[in-house]
């Protein structure tokens, strides 16, 4: 437990060293400015961008003693629209395992998403680096063992700490983390696998790995 | 600056409390002491009837189910749902009938065609205290002579429950209680099937209720398990051999 929430850590933390070590424009001006100084630039109309990703990762239900750590993939389309702003819609699915004495069942708790929501270029326009922040909601999907499948509202934020390879490729890491089963959408209402009772909200973190391509 | 200050205070504290919010999919059974009178004297009856069955197993096999004659194993606490399973957790779980709300007693009542909800909780409380209790002691003796993974892997759950029922229904025989418990099961399931025949008589098969196990096991209305359940019985009937080979029979089934 103290290993994943230290990764955790880690991992948010990065984006933080990643805008202090921007390298600026063609070595003449100064260093990324930060976040405040950032933010009050007036960029140019070309900042409009368009990225889509192809992301696969590592993904956790954070402290559910019975669910292990699991995997997921997922897409991403976003789109930089006025300054430093854009939207992003994503889908994602995760798979983790349940463990300890509900793991000899050999099941898995599977959900995924369908989001969108608002994201915030922290890292100067045109810059290598890439630093996203955003926030989402949308349905969630949960494909119990014992029940119809069921969709329900949800959460989600996170980063993208990332490179630009080419003009046109990139590559990042985008932690994410969800709270889900808000409220019902679709479906019957979630009874957990271990004692049959209603299940509260849950949370989910992801950190895929994606490949993003630029437009 | 402060922005960024704020922000790096910010991550990594969320990134310490989120975690700690206990947001899990998993709930914590309640213990036998913390259970209604109701749930314990439900628990208390399935504990004997496995404990009979347990002994019978022990007494013709190497093996035993001790380990889900326990108090703490006989789950029960859960609520408006309709249900009999063991997944294999080591667990047996039963729907209590106080639990299971007045409109699923009604829909009980009707498959029984009881006169009076007295009536239906009576034969409620034998057929899934007792029996089907018995039947989730089978599985365990499955699980622990196959290993759950195997199966999960190489049985389907149609003949799961087929072969479960059918060893219940020699385990009673074996007691010398075949006269009490198989009557009484004709009388229950003699309604279920001629009402419900008509709706599920075509989708008694192992790719339907593999294709539709979430409709079939429905715990808000399993009227579909409910018939499947006494087809079960009905060819267990008539294919039911002693317990001896029921029992060896399982411990052979992966050669």
């Amino acid at each position: 437990m103290l290993a994943r929430m230290l990764a955790v850590i880690v991992l948010l933390a990065a984006p933080l060293r990643a805008v202090a070590d921007e390298p600026g424009v063609d070595g003449a001006g100064p260093d990324e400015p930060g976040l405040t100084g950032s933010i009050t630039l007036s960029p140019p109309a070309s900042t409009r961008e368009v990225r889509i990703a192809l992301g696969f990762g590592y993904s956790t239900l954070l402290v559910d003693p019975d669910v292990g750590e699991g995997y997921g993939g997922g897409i991403y389309l976003a789109y930089d629209f006025w300054k430093r702003l854009g939207v992003e819609l994503s889908v994602f699915a995760a798979r983790n395992p349940y463990v300890g004495q509900l793991g000899a069942i050999g099941t898995n708790f599977i959900g995924g998403n369908i989001t969108l929501g608002p994201s915030l270029r922290l890292t100067r326009p045109g810059s290598r680096f890439l630093v996203h922040a955003d926030l989402a909601i949308g349905t969630y999907l949960i494909v119990p063992g014992l029940q119809e499948n069921i969709w329900t509202l949800g959460l989600a934020g996170g980063l993208t700490v990332g490179l630009r390879l080419t003009s046109w490729l990139g590559l990042s890491l985008k932690p994410r983390y969800h709270l889900f089963n808000l409220a019902n959408i679709a479906g019957p209402e979630l009874r957990d696998l271990k004692a049959l009772m209603k299940v509260g909200v849950i949370d989910r973190m992801e950190i895929p790995l994606c490949l993003s391509f630029f437009f | 600056m402060r922005v960024r200050r704020a922000a790096a205070f910010l991550v990594p504290v969320l990134a310490l409390l989120l975690p700690a919010c206990g947001l899990t999919v998993t709930n914590e059974r309640p213990s036998y002491d913390e259970l209604d009178p109701e749930e314990q004297g439900a628990v208390n009856t399935i504990l004997a009837e496995l404990s009979r069955f347990n002994a019978q197993v022990s007494q013709r096999t190497k093996y035993n189910i001790d380990e889900i004659v326990d108090r703490e194993k006989i789950h029960v606490s859960f609520e408006g749902l309709i249900f009999s399973a063991n997944l294999g957790d080591q667990v047996i779980h039963v729907s209590v009938w106080e639990n299971i709300g007045p409109s699923k007693q009604a829909l009980i009542q009707t498959w029984f065609k009881a006169q009076t909800p007295a009536q239906a909780r009576a034969a409620y409380v034998k057929l899934f205290y007792q029996f089907l209790a018995v039947s989730q002691g089978v599985k365990q003796f499955m699980y622990k002579v196959l290993g759950p993974d195997w199966v999960y892997h190489h049985r389907s759950l149609f003949n799961v429950e087929k072969d479960s029922i059918r060893t219940a229904l020699s385990h009673y025989a074996a007691e010398g209680r075949k006269q009490e418990m198989w009557g009484f099961l004709k009388g229950v399931c003699s309604p279920v099937l001629a009402q419900y025949g008509e709706q599920f008589s075509s989708k008694f098969n192992k790719t339907y209720l593999q294709q539709h196990l979430a409709e079939i096991f429905d715990p808000d209305n399993p009227t579909g398990y409910m018939y499947f359940i006494c087809r079960w019985i009905d060819l267990g009937m008539l294919e039911a051999e002693g317990l001896n080979g029921e029992l060896s029979w399982l411990i052979e089934l992966p050669n």
